[in-house]
């Protein structure tokens, strides 16, 4: 192999060598290389091995169509497979392998696939491995995973960051070619704010890679020159190495932005890549199109390329691709390889055209090299690369032609399928021989080639016409601009999509090794709608997408079934159009990041007291405070409960809902979101309420203060906060906009804390100082205060979630944190403990509270033993519903508290309850255990569950049957309030 | 008892990274502000605003200022009113001015507030904003109540420098500073005293 | 999917909350069965569709927006009860 970089040319910097390593080999290639050119550049053909069969295959495309040159870029924690070679930039260090190959490129054993292709046929998923089922894990799946890989993913975690943004826009325009920089200078220059999105890392498209002259300058200096132009205009943006990948409603596009793929390692402080979500008010989608590869036998074999990029190569990066090089086109455009070929003195071996005449200026373009006019490439041979191809002429006759790389040009596809991702499909026409965009998304125009327009002329002309529109949609003044000269392309071309005489394997789709025979098979077989081909070959399912085989394989199919291309139809596309990252849609949300977290004022007096935190919601409360010496968490629990109940404990409760309500209303309202009465609700005192949802289900439930005559506090749950706002906003909003109050969320603004026990006057009474009456007769039971605390606005309310003394006390939140220290001080003499979350939930089972575990969203207020709370003096949401035959059956589930017989044995919640003798199915299933603590006031492990006609078994026996852990224990059925029923602690 | 401590929302929580030379972005938490969520319940509470302050409360997403007191406009009928006079005494200030015409919520404490500015805050806010904040479209005075890395946010356009104000839940302080700090650490990020 | 929020702008979907028909009429308190009809049932429109959008992450309007639910294109948005806005 030797080197075939060109002795001049090219949009490379021949100044910056750029050392890379491909399978442990040393390359060097120049700035602005691909992985792809700087291999050809170096003569390396063969790059990759196939899919199924681990054919050898070699470089196929210049750009992000590419299904052959897939590598595995990058090593350890980077290492990334299935990167375009065709695409990923060289930069100094990059170490790339071929995939899909064992042991080694060149000799590859998997390749006997090959000779099994009888079982990798179309559909051989479902054929092949139905039976028996039990295999699938053990043989099938790790079968096939070997034999038909496509690299393997680093398995461990991504050091990399990557970001999510956002843009919006007057103009989104899709591509820097001719028609997307026109389009973009068009809009610009009206004064429209315009973003410009190109994939590849330099602007200007296909100008990079061709040789017409534009306004006398080649494309690549005509380019720069109108770039220059458009970054010097404040309003326009350019975002390269940005790929637009889908087509969201309201004139949404995700974008992906590349920003450190071309590096090493990101620079520090940047993202590998960037998500955006670009937001314009009209688009110009001008994103080209891809050349189509005519279909014959061994057009697979390494050195079969598209002609395009056998002039990419040649024009962009300065690599003549082969040494002899062949050229098969079905159009004029083929011919211009040829021509830019010779230009660059590099070997015509043949020009092959099926047409039987073609142009004088097009012939021309041929030189002296051979023509066959009226023949086609039947078969390519070569095993690790291209060494002749069998031409077979009109009358049957053929030749042999020794060549090392075949230049292939069956047409362009536009790449349209941004344009259908609104559900639109494309449109075949018989004149471009291509599918052209139809009905588009809102807002977004197609110019250029992706419209069929395939001249540079065209496509130009495009660019003006549409960046004009889009600017006086916008209210902008149209601009105009000078004719443009440009060089006279013609895009002749002549219907062909498979040579049918080929003798060897043709392969439709390279990426996923889908056969000429597979789709004759699918016919065969009655799969012929293309939707229904595509999944049972897999043709076009690979991560190309099919951008080079979808429309072969559609003609082909056609072409079985006697039918025309659009009477076949076509796939429609679905974002994303390239593959995305799930780490690019995760963005900043990963690991601890996933969710904002949200910390009450006291999180870091808790941290700095070892406390054991919880999840709950995107709170973080403290679940319980271990001591030295406490090795488990009941022990701790133990104690604190304890300590409570013995003598007073504090607990951050600021997580609850808080929600501000005022007005002449309020009272009125909470009758009607309440099941139970609030408008009597005397100044200064608060009450227990229920809120139902409108389906009679029991929603939330909490206390709700009256501060004020118009002045009332209400507090929910940690976890319904959100969602009861909601629903009282809607209730105020939709449903009795009459009603004068307003309502807003105080969660953040108040620290608030439980204090419990039955120190817990003394504690108060302590931080408040002698001034201040704490007496029951001042704060009695269910009391609500505003008063000072050092001159800082403090509430005060007597409730008991504990059933001990208790009282709640609120500060604003900057002085949550020294309010924590505080109440710790006043409690010194006391026994004062901070408990959490967890000795909480076991002293509201000991008193039989509900929790969430309980409003479960399917029990009602009679399930709950608060059936007496549901007025019968008002209407309220949920009051009709409620009253429903089914949801007041006596035989639901209700609450009812349990008790093991074996006071020994531990309660497991979630066991399901079945009568003594019953059977353990699901027919004789009689509820479950809601929530299970370890009583320490009992010294055994109680619980609370739903039991079907509960409320009537007290001193039954049945059972709690745990099929997970498998326990099956005697219960015993109690009232739900396992300590202090009379309730004379809280009284205190 | 001693006197309790403040502690301020953002606390502890912000740190300069990046490029320290010449940071794009300079954040500083505005601490001693009085705020609350203020609804206008009778016509003449515009009026009652300007006798008291000088100003009248927009009716759209717009901040009105008088220099010592802006009204932040929040939703329809709904403000952010802040005094940067401090907390003490603010709520019950406003309630006195505007009587049965307005109620009146404290919030000086529900909030964390950060004045963000420098040359690159809005490349750093194009990262987390899902609003458009281009000059033409956002401006000073302009508000958003809006979303950020599921963080709500009050944002306020103080000048053309640019200067904005940012109002966060208090409880979500440290994952906003988290997202702050990310986004702003390529551009440099200096926190101000 | 963008809604143009009456009092906040063109915001993304993420900031709103869905509740579906906004034809329906919460009934009389007495009402009886029909409140069976206003809780569980609603048409599955093709087509145009007025229903009940909820701004939580903006300025906490309850919205009507007309949409047809095949295209996504939004007719109208409107607040919920213009009375409300004093
Ligand atoms: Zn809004």
């Amino acid at each position: 192999m030797s080197g075939r970089r060109l002795a001049s040319g090219g949009l490379i910097n021949r100044a910056a060598p750029v050392r890379f390593a491909f399978d442990g080999r040393d390359f060097a290639g120049f700035a602005g290389d691909t992985v792809a050119s700087a291999l050809l550049a170096n003569g390396v053909g063969l790059v990759g091995r196939s899919f199924k069969y681990h054919r050898p295959r070699g470089v196929f495309s210049a750009g992000p169509e590419e299904p052959n040159a897939l590598v595995e870029l990058r090593n350890g924690t980077r290492r990334e497979p299935n990167t375009k070679a065709t695409t990923a930039e060289l930069f100094a260090g990059l170490v790339a392998r071929s995939q899909n190959r064992w042991p080694s490129l060149a000799f590859d054993v998997l390749a006997i696939n090959q000779l099994a292709s009888p079982i990798f046929v179309a559909g051989f998923y479902y054929k092949t491995f139905m039976w028996p089922a039990v295999l699938w894990e053990k043989l099938y799946e790790p079968l096939i995973r070997r034999a038909a890989g496509l690299g393997k993913a680093s398995v461990e975690t991504d050091p990399d960051s990557y970001e999510k943004a956002t843009a919006f826009c007057d103009v989104l325009v899709i591509g820097s070619g001719p028609a997307g920089l026109m389009a973009a200078l068009t809009a610009g220059r009206a004064g429209a704010r315009v973003i410009v999105a190109e994939e590849d890392f330099p602007l200007g498209g296909r100008l990079l890679a061709e040789t017409y002259e534009i306004d006398g300058m080649p494309g690549a200096a005509w380019t720069a020159g109108v770039e220059a132009e458009l970054r010097a205009l404040p309003n326009v943006r350019i975002m390269r190495r940005t790929v637009v990948f889908g087509v969201y409603d309201g004139g949404t596009y995700g974008a992906l932005e590349r920003v450190s793929d071309h590096l090493a390692v990101p620079p520090p402080h940047q993202p590998r890549q960037r998500l955006w979500k670009l937001v314009a008010k009209r688009t110009v989608l001008a994103a080209g199109a891809i050349e189509r590869p005519v279909v014959f036998g061994g057009n697979d074999r390494p050195g079969v390329m598209l002609a395009s990029a056998v002039r990419s190569y040649a024009n962009r990066f300065g690599v003549a691709a082969g040494e002899r090089i062949a050229v098969f086109t079905t159009g004029d455009d083929g011919w211009r390889t040829a021509g830019d070929l010779l230009a660059q003195g590099v070997t015509v071996a043949a020009v092959i055209d099926p047409r039987t005449e073609v142009a004088p200026a097009v012939r021309a373009l041929a030189g002296g090299a051979e023509v066959y006019l009226g023949a086609m490439v039947r078969d390519a041979h070569g095993a690790h690369g291209l060494r002749r191809i069998d031409v077979v002429r009109a009358d049957g006759s053929s030749v042999s032609i020794a060549a090392d790389v075949l230049a292939v040009s069956g047409g362009w596809n536009p790449t349209a399928s941004l344009a259908t991702h609104h559900g639109a499909r494309t449109e075949w026409s018989d004149t471009k021989l291509a599918f052209l965009p139809g009905k588009t998304p809102p807002g977004l125009a197609v110019a250029g080639a992706a419209a069929g327009n395939f001249t540079t002329a065209e496509a130009l002309a495009d660019g003006v016409r549409l960046g004009n529109e889009a600017a006086v949609a916008l209210g902008f003044t149209a601009t105009s601009i000078a004719a443009i000269r440009t060089s006279d392309e013609s895009f002749a071309v002549a219907p062909l999509f498979h040579v049918a005489a080929a003798r060897t394997k043709a392969f439709v789709d390279l990426q996923n090794d889908v056969t000429v025979k597979d789709i004759a098979l699918a016919e065969r077989e009655g799969f012929r709608s293309v939707e229904h081909l595509k999944r049972y070959t897999t043709l076009g399912m690979a991560t190309d997408q099919g951008k080079t085989s979808n429309v072969n394989g559609l003609a082909i199919m056609a072409e079985l079934t006697g039918r025309s291309i659009p009477e076949t139809g076509s796939t429609r596309s679905r974002p994303p159009h390239v593959p995305v990252a799930i780490g690019a849609f995760a963005g900043l949300h990963k690991g601890l990041d996933f969710k904002p977290t949200r910390l009450p004022a006291s999180h870091g007096w808790a941290v700095a007291r070892g406390a054991v935190f919880v999840e709950t919601g995107q709170w973080l409360r403290a679940q319980w405070y271990p001591q030295p010496g406490e090795t488990d968490w009941l022990t701790s629990v133990t104690r604190e409960v304890k300590a409570v109940r013995g003598g007073a404990g504090i607990c951050d409760v600021s997580t609850l809902g808080k929600i501000a309500l005022e007005g002449p209303d309020v009272g009125a309202f909470l009758d009607r979101v309440y099941a139970n009465m609030f408008s009597t609700l005397p100044v200064g005192r608060a009450r227990y309420g229920l809120m139902l949802r409108e389906d009679g289900i029991v929603m939330d439930d909490g206390t709700t203060a009256r501060l004020a005559d118009e002045r009332f506090v209400m507090s929910t749950t940690t976890i319904n906060a959100g969602k009861v706002m909601q629903h009282l906003e809607f209730c105020h909003q939709v449903l009795w906009p009459e009603l004068d109050l307003d309502m807003v969320s105080v969660t953040e603004q108040w620290a608030q804390f439980a204090v419990a026990g039955p120190s817990s006057r003394q504690l108060l009474q302590t931080l408040f100082g002698p001034g201040v009456d704490l007496s029951d007769a001042a704060v009695p039971y269910m009391a609500a205060r505003e008063l000072q605390l050092d001159s800082i606005p403090a509430r005060l309310f007597r409730l008991s979630f504990s059933g001990e003394l208790a009282y709640e006390i609120a500060v604003p939140a900057r002085f949550g944190a020294a309010l924590a220290g505080a109440l710790v001080t006043a409690g010194a003499g006391l026994g004062v403990v901070p408990y959490g979350t967890e000795a909480l939930g076991v002293m509201r089972v000991e008193k039989g509270h509900v929790a969430g575990n309980e409003l479960n969203g399917t029990s009602t207020a009679g399930d709950l033993g608060l059936g007496r709370m549901l007025s019968s003096k008002k209407d309220f949401i949920g009051r009709t519903m409620a009253a429903r035959p089914g949801l007041v059956d006596p035989a639901r589930p209700a609450l009812v508290g349990l008790r093991p017989v074996d006071r020994a044995q531990r309660l497991r919640a979630g066991a399901h309850f079945l009568a003594r003798d019953a059977k353990a199915e699901a027919a004789n299933d009689a509820g479950y255990m809601t929530s299970v603590v370890f009583s320490p006031e009992l010294g055994h492990w109680i619980g609370l569950g739903l039991l079907a006609n509960g409320p009537q078994r007290h001193g039954e026996i049945i059972r709690a049957y745990d099929a997970l852990r498998g326990e099956d224990i005697a219960v015993e059925v109690v009232p739900p309030v396992h300590v202090d029923p009379e309730g004379v602690r809280l009284r205190g | 008892m001693g006197k309790l401590a403040p502690r301020s929302a953002f606390a502890g929580l912000l740190h300069s990274a990046g490029p320290s030379a010449a940071p794009g972005v300079l954040v500083r938490e505005e601490t001693g502000l009085g705020l609350a969520t203020v609804f206008a319940r009778a016509p003449y509470f515009p009026r009652l605003v300007q006798s008291a302050y000088g100003i009248i409360p927009p009716e759209t997403s717009q901040v009105v200022s008088n220099g010592a007191v802006a009204f932040i406009g929040t939703g329809p009928g709904k403000w952010l009113a802040l005094s940067r006079n401090g907390a003490a005494g603010w709520r019950d200030e406003l309630a006195t001015a505007l009587g049965v015409t307005g109620s009146v919520i404290d919030q000086s404490d529900g909030f964390g507030v950060l004045r963000v500015s420098g040359e690159k805050v809005r490349a750093t806010f194009e990262k987390g904003f899902p609003v458009d904040l281009h000059p033409s479209v956002f401006k000073p005075r302009s508000v958003a109540v809006t979303l950020v890395a599921h963080i709500g946010v009050t944002l306020w356009q103080i000048d053309d420098a640019p200067t904005y104000e940012l109002a966060i839940a208090r409880s979500f302080a440290g994952s906003f500073a988290h997202w702050l700090t990310s986004s702003a650490a390529e551009f440099g990020l200096r926190v101000e005293v | 999917m963008r809604i143009d929020c009456p009092f906040c702008g063109s915001r993304e979907i993420v900031e709103f909350s869905y509740l579906g028909d906004a034809g329906v009429q919460r009934p009389a308190p007495d009402a009886g069965s029909v409140f069976t009809d206003y809780v569980y049932l609603r048409d599955n429109v093709a087509g145009r569709h007025r229903e009940y959008w909820y701004h939580g992450s903006g300025c906490h309007s309850w919205l009507v927006v007309e949409r047809d639910t095949r295209s996504h294109e939004i007719f109208s948005v409107d607040y919920a009860h213009r009375e409300t806005v004093r």
